[in-house]
C-alpha cells in the first residue's frame, strides 16, 4: 500500500484555479494522446498517470519514480494543450506546476531551473543584458532598454523566501535522453 | 485609461533580439499605435520561475503590474510568455484574496501595491482588433505575392484559453493568419500548426526538443512553406537558433536552414522597409530564397 500525503492532495484540491476538479479526473487517457511529449516517448512520459498520483496523494511513490527518471515530470514541455483537451477541464499544467516547486523544494530538479532564478535574482531578468547587444540596438535605431530594477527584484525574492531554496544544493539531473 | 501602452518586450528580444523589437516598433509608429517604456524586470518566465517556486514568480509579476497602474496604462506584451504570466498572475489574484495580501504584504517592501486596474493584451490582439486589417492593408507598398507562410502562433499566445481569452477557437488561431494575409502572403495548412516549439523540454532534454522541432519543420516544408511566421520571441529563437542542432537527427541528404520571420518584420517588409535596416541579417537563417521571391 502506497503512503498517501494528505498535504498533496489537499493542495492539488486547493490549487486556485480549479484544482478542485482533479477528482473528475476518469482516467480517459485524452491528457497522454494529445500530449506531444507523451506521443514521443509513449508510457515513460504520462500526464494521465501524474494526475492520478496527485489527486491519491501518493507523494511518495511520484516523487521515488521522478528520482529514478526526472523526465516523468520535467519533461513536460508546457505546451498546455492538455489543459485545452481535458474532457473535465482539469488544470494538469497547474498541478505539474505545483509538483514541479514540490520537486525542486526537494532538490529534484535539472540545474537550469535553479540556475535560471538565481540569473533572475541576480540581474532582475532572466537573460541579462549583454553590451554587445546594447551596441546592436543603438544601430537600430531603438536605443538602450529601460533600466532594470535589480534592487528591487532582489528585495521581493528575499521576502518570498525562495533565497533558501536556491541556497540549496541540487541533485544532478540524471540521464534523461 | 489612454491608448497609450507600457510596451513590454521582455528580456530574450530586449537583449538577444533586439531586431525583432526594431520591427515592430517600426510597425507601431506606421500604424500610430502608442507605446513608451517602464522600468519592467524579468516578467517572470512563466515557465522557468513559475516552475521554481510560483508564490516569487506572481509577486515578480505583480511589480511589474503595478508599474503599469501608477502611470494609469495597460501592458502591451511582444513575446508569448510575457503576456502569459502576467495575465495568469493577475487572473491569479483576483481570484485568490489571500494569495494579492501574501502578494502585496511583499511588494510593501519596495513601496509597491498591485491593485489589479492594468490590461495586459499581446501586441498581436492590438493589430487585428485596435488597429484592424483595413489599415494594415492600406499600408502595404510592397505587397508579398507568391510568399508561402507556415504559421506559428505558439501554445502561451492563446493557452489556457478560459484565461487568456484572446481569440474565439483556440486550436483554430486566426489573427496571425489575418495579418499575414493582409501583407498579400499566402498562408498553407499543415497539420503541426498548434505543435509546441519545445522550448521548455529543451532545458530538460534537449533531443526531445529536437523532435518537435524537426516534425515542425518537416511538416512545414511538406506543405509547400517558404518560411515560418512567428509573434513570439522565444519560438523565433528556439526555430532560428536551435534549427542548427538538427543535424545530428536529420535524414540523409536533408538540410535544415529554414527562415522565420517575426510577424512585424513581415509586415514591415510588406511596408516597403529596407530589410537591411530592419536587421534581417541578425537572423541565423536570412531566408535569401524566401525575400528573393517577393523581390526583396
Ligand atoms: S484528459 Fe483529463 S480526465 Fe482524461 S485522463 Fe487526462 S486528466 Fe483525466
Ligand atoms: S502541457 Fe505538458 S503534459 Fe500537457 S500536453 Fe503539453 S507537454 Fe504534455
Amino acid at each position: 500500500m502506497p503512503k498517501i500525503d494528505f498535504n498533496v492532495k489537499r493542495d492539488v484540491l486547493d490549487l486556485m484555479i480549479g484544482g478542485e476538479k482533479i477528482s473528475y479526473c476518469y482516467q480517459c487517457g485524452i491528457c497522454n494522446d494529445v500530449c506531444p511529449v507523451s506521443q514521443r516517448w509513449g508510457s515513460r512520459y504520462n500526464p494521465r498517470d501524474t494526475v492520478l498520483f496527485s489527486a491519491l496523494g501518493y507523494k511518495e511513490t511520484l516523487f521515488l519514480a521522478i528520482k529514478r527518471d526526472p523526465f516523468i515530470l520535467w519533461g513536460c514541455t508546457a505546451c498546455e494543450t492538455c489543459d485545452e483537451k481535458c474532457p473535465s477541464e482539469i488544470p494538469i499544467t497547474e498541478i505539474i506546476c505545483y509538483l514541479k516547486n514540490a520537486a525542486v523544494a526537494a532538490g529534484l530538479t535539472p540545474e537550469f531551473y535553479p540556475e535560471s532564478a538565481r540569473t533572475i535574482r541576480d540581474n532582475g531578468m532572466a537573460i541579462p543584458v549583454q553590451p554587445a547587444i546594447n551596441k546592436r540596438r543603438e544601430k537600430l535605431g531603438i536605443g538602450l532598454p529601460p533600466n532594470i530594477p535589480v534592487d528591487e527584484v532582489k528585495a521581493i525574492m528575499e521576502a518570498t523566501g525562495i533565497n533558501k531554496v536556491l541556497g540549496k544544493k541540487e541533485e544532478k539531473e540524471e540521464g534523461t535522453a | 485609461m489612454t491608448t497609450e501602452y507600457k510596451l513590454f518586450p521582455g528580456c530574450l528580444m530586449t537583449n538577444r533580439l533586439p531586431f525583432l523589437e526594431a520591427s515592430a516598433k517600426v510597425v507601431f509608429d506606421e500604424l500610430g499605435v502608442g507605446y513608451s517604456s517602464a522600468e519592467f524586470a524579468c516578467c517572470p518566465n512563466p515557465v522557468g520561475l513559475k516552475f521554481v517556486d510560483n508564490k516569487t514568480w506572481c509577486a515578480l509579476a505583480a511589480r511589474n503590474l503595478a508599474v503599469a497602474e501608477n502611470e494609469n496604462k495597460n501592458i502591451m506584451s511582444l513575446c508569448n510568455g510575457c503576456a502569459q504570466s502576467l495575465i495568469i498572475a493577475d487572473h491569479e489574484m483576483k481570484h485568490d484574496p489571500i494569495l494579492k495580501d501574501e502578494v502585496n504584504e511583499i511588494l510593501k517592501k519596495v513601496g509597491k501595491e498591485y491593485k489589479g486596474t492594468t490590461n495586459v493584451i499581446h501586441f498581436v490582439k492590438v493589430l487585428y482588433e485596435e488597429v484592424g486589417l483595413e489599415k494594415i492593408k492600406a499600408s502595404v507598398k510592397h505587397p508579398l505575392t507568391g510568399l508561402k507562410v507556415a504559421l506559428h502562433p505558439g501554445c502561451h499566445y492563446a493557452r489556457p484559453s478560459h484565461i487568456l481569452k484572446v481569440e474565439e477557437d483556440v486550436m483554430n488561431l486566426k489573427y496571425l493568419r489575418k495579418l499575414v494575409e493582409s501583407t498579400g502572403a499566402t498562408v498553407v495548412d499543415y497539420p503541426e500548426e498548434n505543435l509546441c516549439c519545445g522550448n521548455v523540454v529543451r532545458n530538460t532534454d534537449p533531443y526531445t526538443a529536437n523532435t518537435m522541432l524537426k516534425s515542425k519543420f518537416d511538416g512545414a516544408k511538406r506543405a509547400g512553406a517558404d518560411c515560418l511566421v512567428v509573434n513570439c520571441p522565444s519560438c523565433f529563437q528556439q526555430f532560428d537558433t536551435e534549427q542548427a542542432k538538427l543535424k545530428s537527427i536529420a535524414e540523409e541528404g536533408e538540410v535544415y536552414k529554414f527562415p522565420t520571420f517575426y510577424i512585424t518584420e513581415l509586415i514591415a517588409l510588406a511596408m516597403g522597409k529596407d530589410p537591411a535596416t530592419l536587421g534581417i541579417k541578425f537572423h541565423r537563417n536570412k531566408g535569401k530564397e524566401a525575400l528573393a521571391k517577393v523581390n526583396l
